[in-house]
């Protein structure tokens, strides 16, 4: 079986209109692969930076995988949120990130999207909060669904991961 | 007689160089390494102190430690890889010895030099009145075990406010890790596009090498080729924005253990 470490970290977002943002994360994998060690989902602080408008999540990735195949190969589902004053959570984005597939260190900018509504939701959003939220979150990386969607850009989410591989030269693959 | 090796060795030197922050004008720090179970640590310090030190006004903004950091791991299996954690304290207006900030990197896996630029973030009051409760007496919100910030664990009730940043320097040198069968480096790095690069947005991105302020952004000096993620063309794909020439390697330690004594309000999800 060949196995793939992925180490590094979820180190924040930019470009979003507010601050005060958390990330959720969860790795997405096909049926050949197995997670061996690390967690597979999680959730990073809030934070609000003081200065800059960008957030510092800093949140460590570790996770150990097994598999028997390269289709199906990891991918991150992300979703930043907000937190306003209130400790009201809204979405603010998707996004979906695979991850590398050769070995060694990566930076990764993960573009975001939110769902657009109509008019009528847009200005509720606008002056009440919240946002649409798809009902299948897993549809970020469904190439066939998508084209049912409208939707508005927003902010990058940054990421440090590195690689590290083995026992794959077993099975022929070149990296 | 040439038995395999059953376990690889992670040798790091290096330093913390400096920090860079705006709201306050001393600082010391305290490290540790957090490494997992199949880890040990073989020689070095596993946690330290810094001096105390303080801007000075000729320099700027910046408060040099130049603190040397030495260890090496030994492990069989890279899961857990040693995460450097750095707490920062000093002292208030009252004379209070306040926490300043948290933060956590990875040790770099690739060989080679690497400059990392960990921000800093400290816990956030739960609201305005115990914020200056807390400026007044001296007693912030702080982790009781700063080894929390380096675990996936818990992250969720945690508010931070993150500013400044710390400099840090690694040396980083493997031993039979590859000899276990690990392949840590690609043989043919990718080329990214550089369209992407907007210098505005964002510190993380990695510069030019030689001609780039070093203190703005993080640098690697690897010998070798350095892996790179070339942007794919689906919609949502994520063009990667590392040089092919210079890549950057942070890893944030975990902090020892955290506790919080602020309470996250309850939250309501809002769907329109």
């Amino acid at each position: 079986m060949a196995e793939v470490h992925v180490i590094g970290q979820i180190l924040g977002a930019s470009g979003f209109p507010e601050s005060s943002l958390f990330c959720k994360w969860k790795v997405q994998i096909g049926s050949a692969w197995r997670v061996l060690q690390g967690d597979h989902e999680g959730q990073t602080q809030v934070d609000e930076p003081s200065d800059k408008p960008m957030a510092n999540w800093c949140h460590p990735i570790d996770l150990h995988f097994a598999t028997r195949g390269l289709q199906g190969w990891p991918k991150f589902h992300l979703q930043v949120w907000h937190q306003d004053l209130y400790g009201r959570n809204e979405l603010y984005s998707y996004g979906f990130c695979h991850i590398p597939i050769s070995p060694g260190s990566h930076e990764i900018d993960c573009v975001t999207w939110r769902p657009k509504g109509s008019l009528l939701e847009e200005l509720k959003t606008q002056f009440i909060g919240g946002s649409s939220q798809l009902k299948n979150p897993d549809l970020v990386s469904s190439s066939a669904e998508l084209y049912k969607l409208r939707t508005v850009s927003m902010g990058k989410i940054h990421l440090r991961l590195h690689v590290i591989v083995r026992n794959f030269d077993k099975y022929g693959v070149e990296f | 007689m040439n038995t395999k090796p059953t376990s690889f060795l992670v040798f790091i030197n290096g330093a913390i160089e400096h920090a860079e922050v705006n709201d306050f004008d001393d600082l010391y720090l305290r490290f540790s390494y957090v490494i997992g179970k199949d880890w040990k640590i073989c020689s070095g310090l596993e946690e330290g102190t810094t001096q105390i030190a303080h801007k000075s006004v000729q320099i700027g903004s910046k408060i040099v430690f130049n603190f040397p950091l030495e260890a090496t791991f030994r492990s069989t299996n890279p899961f857990g890889w040693p995460q450097l954690v750095i707490s920062g304290y000093g002292l208030d207006v009252f004379g209070n010895d306040i926490v300043r900030g948290y933060g956590t990197t990875h040790i770099p896996i690739s060989p080679g030099r690497h400059r990392i630029r960990i921000p800093l973030f400290v816990p956030r009051s739960s609201s305005k009145f115990q914020q200056l409760l807390a400026w007044f007496f001296g007693r912030r919100p702080e982790f009781i075990d700063p080894k929390v910030i380096a675990f996936n664990a818990g992250r969720e009730m945690t508010r931070v406010r993150s500013h400044g940043y710390i400099q840090v320097v690694f040396n980083v040198v493997t031993k039979d890790i590859e000899e276990l069968g690990y392949r840590i480096e690609s043989k043919h790095p990718s080329h990214t596009s550089q369209q992407q690069f907007d210098n505005n947005e964002t510190p993380y991105k990695k510069v030019d090498t030689c001609t780039s302020d070093i203190d703005q952004y993080t640098q690697t000096f690897q010998p070798d080729e350095t892996a790179c993620w070339s942007a794919d063309k689906t919609s949502n794909s994520l063009p990667s924005s590392s040089q092919a020439s210079s890549l950057s390697l942070l890893s944030i330690s975990s902090p020892p253990s955290l506790s919080i004594q602020t309470s996250l309000p309850s939250s309501a999800l809002l769907v329109a």
